[in-house]
């Protein structure tokens, strides 16, 4: 190679391939339902665990989850994280919370963000509830729900997070 | 050396587009029928469990996870997944079985090609990527073997035209 030449000591190859995704059929149904402002759950008809959302199957049972129930926006903070460095391509600007919560009728948790809180203050057990885009921007997707804040209500026991019916606290 | 049978043996009908259902809901009913044909209720009767996919496939990292779900794997289950197909994963199992670490095996393959254009996608799963993606898919790569069989004169191209008009 001449000398007067730069040496190229790394290129960039991109790899772009395009698909159609498809969420599957039990996903699909939840979603339907999201778009519309409803959370639901799908029950294992063996073991009668409610998934939210509903992937296709009971991942302990290895069965597909039929019965669709209609859930509260009402949830328990199972476990949660605050994030402090930024991730590459997330809007959102740290610090913020990010949960596992458990719905109100539902025993499987999702992840989602936690807002109109002290980061601080955020704790297991901790009652929140969804805060939902305006109706004309609902679309197929959990991000209908941009967060969930506080609810003045009594902490749920370390051992009923994720056994609460769909009445909450109350029930 | 421990002789092996295949006892069960199932699959999905092989279609040009599965349509809305995701994976695990592809494989869960192809496994409950293997598991009846073989006497079995689940993955939790054989003792060793693996699977062979290609994430390319799925167009995502890791995305045979989801596979797992189909399984029932509580209480867990001694499980493991090649990058590729089931007759790797079927290797996989006959060494494990021919090792001593189990009796019997569930070996599964899963991939849904319809999301994407298939030569392209499945050229990236054995691209050996020393720079950049060669991009050989498998129509370039028949071509390939084409030209080099016209060249050699192991073939011409009525040959290859009466196999196309069969």
């Amino acid at each position: 190679m001449s000398g007067e030449q730069d040496v190229v000591t790394v290129i960039n190859a991109p790899v772009y391939l395009k698909y159609n995704f498809t969420a599957g059929a039990a996903p699909a149904r939840f979603l339907s339902q999201i778009k519309k402002g409803v959370l639901t759950g799908q029950r294992c008809p063996k073991c009668s665990a409610v998934y939210c959302p509903p992937r296709g199957s009971c991942a302990s049972c290895g069965v597909a989850t039929e019965e669709e129930v209609v859930l509260s926006d009402k949830a328990t903070v199972e476990s949660f994280t605050i994030v402090s460095i930024p991730i590459p391509g997330n809007p959102i600007e740290p610090p913020y919370v990010i949960a596992n919560l458990v719905p109100d009728g539902a025993n499987i948790s999702f992840i989602h963000l936690l807002s109109e809180c002290v980061n601080e203050e955020v704790h297991i057990g901790q009652r929140v509830q969804a805060v939902w885009k305006p109706k004309d921007e609902w679309g197929y997707a959990m991000n209908n729900i941009r967060y969930f804040k506080p609810l003045d209500e009594p902490d749920v026991a370390f051992d009923q997070i994720g056994k609460l019916t769909v009445s909450g606290v109350e029930g | 050396m421990k002789e092996i049978a295949i006892v069960a043996y199932q699959q999905t009908d092989s279609v040009s587009d599965a349509g809305a259902v995701n994976e695990v809901e592809l494989i869960m009913p192809v496994l409950a029928r293997t598991f009846e044909q073989a006497g079995l209720t689940s993955a939790q009767d054989v003792d060793f469990v693996c699977s062979g996919s290609c994430d390319y496939m799925q167009g995502a990292a890791f995305a045979f996870v989801a596979g797992v779900d189909a399984l029932g794997a509580v209480p867990p289950i001694k499980e493991s997944h090649v990058e590729m197909d089931a007759a790797w994963a079927l290797y996989e199992s006959i060494l494990k079985i021919r090792m001593g670490h189990a009796d019997s095996a569930l070996i599964y393959g899963f991939g849904k090609s319809s999301p994407g254009e298939l030569p392209i996608v499945l050229s990236q799963q054995l691209d050996p990527y020393y720079l950049a993606p060669l991009w050989l898919d498998s129509i370039s790569m028949a071509a390939l073997q084409a030209r080099l069989m016209l060249d050699q004169g192991l073939i011409t191209e009525r040959d290859m035209a009466e196999v196309v008009a069969r």
